[in-house]
């Protein structure tokens, strides 16, 4: 029996040009640079608290932020050197004014004293091969259930799939919740990204040994890895590899349409399972978790090598000459990324951090790299003109959730923001589907997102 | 013809009496809506909200209840009318002390902030703000985009095009503090209408942020006003690399004022004047 299920019909949503330009190329290590910014709020949750002092000389992959609250991840070194201040930075996410260490390498010297194990490269590439395949599997069964979880959240994993939710979190469910399917994301809907493409193709083999570790932490009955059928190649290595480490009887791998959004979590399990997450629950509601492919690598990464999340892998594609995949120590600043590609400079061009669809711009090139940025997008954005909305209903038509996003647009124009409510604002998934097909150009996801902050702030 | 006449005739006298049972068996009004009726009538009735009741009458149920709701809830819009403030003190029995409780809304930003790109989205603070802090060199700074404009009741903002933020004026002002309550970026603050210092900058960090540096006429943290003041109201938030003022120990001698390199420090009177300039 193949372990491929094809699953056909996606009736919302788009099919957008894919331009997945950069498919092709294969992942590059970026040079470690000589200065990071990293900001100590990478995840959804609490804010870390510093622990170390401007002067201190820290190590790679050392820890340097905590928070004792529950839902925040730690926050790790990505170089080795010295802290040479603690600053404020503006966090992509929700704009607050949060801290951030900065880092700076200093080559003579105090480099030698700490090395750290975990990240030795082979020939220039990262770790990949020297275990068995067998030992992997027998090492994972060794290791308690409390083992695994603690050492997951000692190296600060987060969903890597943009949200990042701390995995820790989400991995210990509480008590009386019976997870009875894990679901696997690699559907990666948005244009233009390849990160996780290339994660399946190149790190396969660690992506299924983190959903193992998974799998032993949960205890699923079912393991569905989600890929979208523009990513054949993708499926045959995983599926390879599936046979290779035999896992056949639990994993399967489920081929879907190239819609969007078909790799937004909610639509993702109704397409997988029928099963509806009704407005503000949980995946863990209806007994499934998901989880992004580079999250699976990390955590591999975390119990196997014993490795914090210090990079991660990120895409640099767009309207440029030479489109790449990275290898990204976190907190890298943008300059230094831009660096290697050739821009063309008599363009204006945007710079996105994440895809077309749901990235924020960003305006300045000191900004760094967190864990959730998958994506930096240079591209030619032209100005549309906001007209009247004709109530032609296209964008209720192609609203994943089964939303009416022009009426949130005349609500928040008119400052009617409970009104929002009635029409259930609270489940957009912000994935930009409706603002993509609106005829008049209306920004109705800036609209939504008004609506929703305002709501979020006063009451 | 007729007996329609006697049928809708006698309709209404059997509702009539009915109407009459009904009143006389039916409880009379309870004197404390009576008493919040008093209230209102002294109340400005603009039904604004920005005591935090929904409307005029609810916070005239509200005060006849209880008169410490005045204190913690006060209408700016009475403490500035003498006749309604003297009818209040009189239907709840209060003593109002109008100079500790009057305060003013001030911008507290200088503005000519350089913008770093070129915004496109919803023109209103709000959604800007959410975009990596806004589009302005200064991530505490004032946007300009007047999502304060439209609450205020008094039409006391307006938008200063030199300097591209909202200012307001302090003689319309009446300490509402809707606008407060509206600003994404907290930076309206409502001071002492009585103060001498204003400090017109918002900016908390020692460093420049990066990407987002300290804009030119904003506070250069020198700290000269905490050295100047004699009676030492002046005292330096290490947190927030701000200065606070005490007004109880300030003796209006201005030197903090004179000190300042930047002219940040004004007295309230002069706010919509300096901005101008």
């Amino acid at each position: 029996m193949s372990i491929v299920i094809r699953k056909k019909g996606f009736t919302a949503g788009i099919k957008l040009n894919e331009n997945k330009k950069s498919a092709a190329s294969p992942i590059q290590l970026l040079k470690t640079p000589e200065r990071v910014i990293i900001p100590l709020q990478q995840h959804t949750g609490a804010e870390c608290e510093p622990l170390v002092k401007r002067g201190d000389s820290v190590f790679e992959g050392q820890l340097i932020g905590d928070s004792n609250k529950l839902i925040s991840a730690r926050i790790h070194a990505s170089i080795g050197g010295v802290v040479s201040g603690i600053l404020k930075i503006v966090n992509p996410v929700n704009s607050a004014i949060i801290s951030a260490v900065e880092i700076t390498s200093q080559k003579a010297g105090k480099e030698g004293e700490q090395p750290y194990s975990g990240l030795q490269k082979q020939d220039g590439k990262p770790y990949n091969a020297g275990i068995i395949p067998e030992n992997v599997v027998d090492l994972i069964d060794k290791i308690p259930r409390e083992k695994l979880l603690e050492t997951i959240k000692n190296s600060g994993i987060v969903g890597l799939g943009g949200a990042t939710f701390p995995a820790h979190v989400k991995l210990n469910p509480p008590a009386g919740i019976k997870i009875d399917t894990l679901i696997i994301n690699g559907c990666e809907c948005e244009p233009y990204i390849t990160s996780d493409h290339r994660l399946m193709l190149e790190y396969g083999f660690e992506m299924l040994c983190g959903i193992y570790i998974i799998s032993r932490i949960l205890e699923p009955q079912n393991i569905l890895i989600a890929i979208e059928d523009n990513k054949e190649d993708a499926i045959i290595n995983i599926e390879n590899l599936i046979g290779a480490l035999g896992f056949e009887n639990t994993f399967k791998i489920v081929s879907l349409p190239s819609r969007y959004p078909m790799g937004a979590e909610k639509t993702l399990i109704y397409n997988l399972l029928k099963r509806k997450v009704s407005t503000g629950a949980l995946p863990l509601d209806v007994g499934v978790v998901v989880n992004n492919v580079g999250t699976a690598k990390a955590i591999f990464d975390a119990v196997i090598k014993n490795r914090p999340l210090i990079e991660r892998i990120i895409t640099v594609t767009g309207d440029i000459e030479r489109p790449v995949n990275l290898f990204v120590r976190i907190g890298t600043l943008l300059g230094d990324i831009l660096e290697s590609i050739k821009v063309p400079d008599n363009k204006t061009l945007k710079l996105i951090f994440g895809g077309p669809m749901t990235g924020f711009s960003v305006s300045n090139m000191d900004f760094p790299v967190t864990k959730g940025v998958n994506c930096i997008l240079i591209k030619e954005v032209k100005k549309p003109l906001e007209n009247n909305c004709i109530r032609c209903s296209r964008c209720v038509a192609v609203c994943p959730m089964n939303l009416m996003p022009l009426v949130y647009a005349s609500y928040v124009k008119n400052n009617k923001y409970e009104d929002c409510r009635e029409y259930y604002i609270d489940s957009c998934i912000e994935c930009g589907s409706c603002a993509y097909v609106c005829p008049a150009s209306i920004p109705l996801m800036g609209y939504i997102k008004t609506g929703k902050s305002v709501l979020a702030r006063k009451s | 013809m007729l007996w329609a006449i006697l049928i809708l005739t006698g309709i209404g006298i059997v509702c009539g009496v009915l109407i009459l049972i009904v009143n006389r068996l039916l409880p009379k009004e309870p004197a404390s809506l009576k008493r919040a009726e008093q209230v209102n009538e002294n109340l400005p009735g603009m039904n604004c909200g920005a005591c935090g009741y929904p409307g005029c009458f609810a916070y005239a149920q509200a005060l006849s209840k209880d008169n410490k709701v005045f204190f913690s809830n006060t209408c700016a819009t009475v403490l500035q009318d003498e006749t309604m403030l003297s009818g209040i003190e009189q239907v709840l029995d209060l003593k109002v002390d109008k100079s500790a409780l009057n305060r003013k809304a001030v911008v507290a930003c200088s503005g000519n902030c350089e913008n770093v790109g070129t915004y496109t989205g919803v023109a209103t603070c709000e959604t800007a703000s959410k975009i990596l802090g806004g589009f302005k060199r200064c991530p505490y700074s004032c946007l300009g985009l007047g999502d304060c404009i439209e609450t205020c009741p008094e039409n006391a903002i307006h938008l200063d095009i030199d300097s591209n933020i909202v200012v307001i004026d302090p003689d319309k002002c009446t300490g509402c503090g809707l606008c407060v309550k509206e600003c994404p970026r907290n930076v309206i603050k409502l001071v002492p209408a009585n103060s001498n210092i204003v400090f017109l900058c918002n900016y908390q960090d020692l460093r420049d942020i990066p990407g987002r540096e300290k804009c030119d006429s904003g506070c250069i943290k020198c700290r000269k006003c905490v050295k100047a003041c004699p009676t030492e109201a002046v005292t330096w938030n290490r947190d927030k690399s701000i200065p606070e003022f005490d007004f109880e120990k300030c003796n209006d001698c201005k030197a903090c004022i004179e000190a300042c390199p930047q002219k940040i420090l004004i007295e309230l009177k002069n706010v919509s004047k300096k901005v101008k300039v």
